[in-house]
């Protein structure tokens, strides 16, 4: 005789449960999603769903301890869900309280590049009236300090604002000054093609530990005739800088960005390959964006949402088989998107973020006075909407800017949990508001989500992400890794 | 024009209901809806045009998903006082809630 009673013994009295609040929505032909209140899932089929919630499930199912593990149901009363589920919420949302850590500067918005699907309008080398001068750089560092973030970010971005370069170590010197009296985890960013990079501004960097993040679209032909440069050598001097700012900074201070063209579209693997041969250890599979050059140069409309699908599935199919084959890799917008999906974390990316991460995650100063409430903010202004124009930072105080209606607005109007369609998706927790970018398509906030590129894309790679971990416990093993990074 | 009409009893799905499935179908069609005593009468219109076989198919999810959101319904009524419960408990003595 066995020293345990059955399962049946510990079920409650009256073999009944209570439901917790969870979502469902169709996952494929056969089976559901079901999501709770953190982002924690199941796959069961239709039958398992209205058993569920029509009280027909029996303890001795496994569907049972799945689902009181994973919070979906409880006994009556039962606490231990309850406090679960609040801590894990309560996790996720703990940036709201220490809002903005991104501060982007656009020190200047000349360029040395003309690139076609450049999302903001560019200028030649020496027109210096696209420069941010001290004074609104004073603006902004006052701005920056007044956030409520223990840890603060300054980004430099442009143009190119190695073109500006003496703007950027005045900005460093002053955040490092003021910092020595409330002292934030402070960290920068210069985000550059690397084609202006010297010894001399390597050296501060390495000084100030400013990291560099650079742009590499693919091999030496894609990635030259993505980024125009008057010699075309735009490819030869990334390579060039890239090296050089290893040797000074170390290898892990330079990272890269790709930008997906019509050009990338049949070659994913040729630019992962680019990405290992140059020793990165990761690539961010990204679609062109809706904003400025893109769209006057309609490289926007190139491709649609569903060819971008099958460039990044393609893509992350190899980066799974190399993975299986020893070499560590990983797509970091998967990686975003896992974290949500399997740790009770938020990643922190803008994008992905609800409430919407614009002007509370990251904020933008442009090269003339502007306040933008993300980058593709400022990138709209420039196509004529100025909807996420805050104020300008020589006349406008942070309370002005951050309390402004424009801001609060647009953030109340896209909270997912109360739109349309949103409020119920079972995707809902690993996904995002962007009111930015459905301004730009929809011209209002929100958008009609059946009509949305956005919620199309993350709608399909959050099931494809899924059904890759359904389906094989090795690659569930490589996204937990990624996901936990 | 690709139009069809379908009739549901009130007492077995809400205006709320059908009117969630429709949005949901926004981009596939329109419908105008109708009280009449017990029924509410749904007069499609398809976008696009398609062939009979798809256009029974839309219609066929479209009744799915009215089902769907009468099960989301069920859920969210049953579990609103817990999910209040939760939510309290995720913002009890933080920053984000004044406390009275």
């Amino acid at each position: 005789m066995s020293k345990f009673k059955g399962l049946e013994s510990y079920s409650a009295e009256d073999s009944s449960y209570e439901l917790l609040p969870f979502k469902f929505d169709r996952f494929d032909d056969e089976s559901y999603i079901i999501t709770n209140l953190v982002g924690e899932y199941l796959l069961i089929d239709r039958d398992d769903l209205d058993g569920l919630v029509h009280r027909k499930l029996n303890v001795t199912n496994r569907l049972y301890s799945q689902l009181r593990s994973k919070h979906f149901i409880r006994l009556p009363k039962e606490k231990s869900p309850v406090e679960l589920l609040a801590l894990k919420l309560r996790t996720k949302l703990s940036r709201l309280s220490q809002f903005t850590n991104l501060h982007i500067f656009v020190v200047t918005l000349r360029c040395d590049h003309s690139c076609p699907y450049c999302q903001v309008s560019r200028q030649s080398e020496d027109k210096s009236s696209f420069d941010m001068t001290k004074e609104m750089a004073d603006k902004s560092l006052d701005f920056v300090f007044k956030s409520p973030s223990p840890a603060i970010k300054i980004e430099f971005q442009g143009g190119e604002p190695l073109l500006n370069f003496e703007l950027i170590k005045y900005i460093v010197e002053s955040a490092e000054i003021r910092n020595q009296i409330v002292n934030r985890d402070l960290a920068f960013v210069i985000a550059t093609t690397l084609s202006l990079i010297t010894d001399e501004i390597l050296d501060f960097c390495k000084l100030h530990k400013i990291q560099l993040s650079t742009s590499l679209d693919g091999p030496e032909v894609l990635h030259n005739s993505n980024r125009p440069r008057p010699n075309k050598d735009s490819y030869q001097r990334f390579i060039a800088g890239l090296e050089r700012a290893r040797n000074r900074l170390g290898y892990d201070q330079v990272s890269a960005l790709m930008t997906t063209t019509e050009s990338s579209l049949d070659k994913v693997r040729d630019i992962i390959d680019e990405y290992l041969k140059l020793g990165f250890k990761g690539i961010f599979l990204r679609p062109l964006s809706p904003y400025g050059f893109a769209i006057k140069t309609k490289k926007f409309m190139a491709y649609n949402t569903e060819r971008w699908l099958q460039f990044y599935k393609a893509g992350l199919d190899y980066i799974i088989e190399l993975n299986r084959n020893g070499v560590e890799f990983s797509e970091y917008y998967s990686s975003l998107i896992l974290k949500k999906i399997l740790t009770a974390q938020e990643s922190g990316y803008v994008d992905l973020m609800n409430p919407a991460g614009i002007g509370i995650a990251a904020i933008v100063f442009n090269y003339d006075g502007k306040v933008y409430a993300s980058d593709e903010s400022r990138m709209l202004a420039e196509m004529g909407d100025k909807t996420f124009e805050l104020g300008n930072i020589l006349s406008d105080s942070y309370e002005d800017i951050i309390l402004s209606d424009k801001l609060l607005d647009a953030i109340e109007e896209s909270f997912t949990l109360s739109a349309p369609m949103c409020s119920e998706c079972a995707f809902e927790p690993y996904c995002g508001s962007e009111p930015v970018y459905h301004h730009a398509i929809h011209k209002d906030f929100l958008g009609r989500k059946p009509e949305s590129e956005f919620c199309k894309k993350n709608m399909s790679i959050f099931k494809h992400l899924i059904t890759l971990m359904e389906n094989d416990s090795d690659t569930k093993k490589l996204f937990l890794g990624w996901a936990n990074r | 024009m690709n139009t069809t009409t379908l009739t549901f009893d009130e007492r077995v799905y809400s205006v709320e209901t059908i009117q969630k499935a429709a949005y949901r179908f926004i981009n596939k069609l329109s419908v105008d809806f109708e009280l009449n005593d017990k029924s509410i009468l749904c007069r499609i219109t398809f976008d696009g045009d398609h062939s009979e076989l798809h256009l029974k198919k839309i219609e066929a999810d479209f009744k799915k998903e009215i089902l769907d959101q009468h099960l989301r319904q069920l859920i969210s009524k049953e579990t609103e006082t817990v999910r209040n419960l939760i939510l309290s408990a995720t913002f009890l003595n933080t920053d984000l809630q004044e406390i009275e």
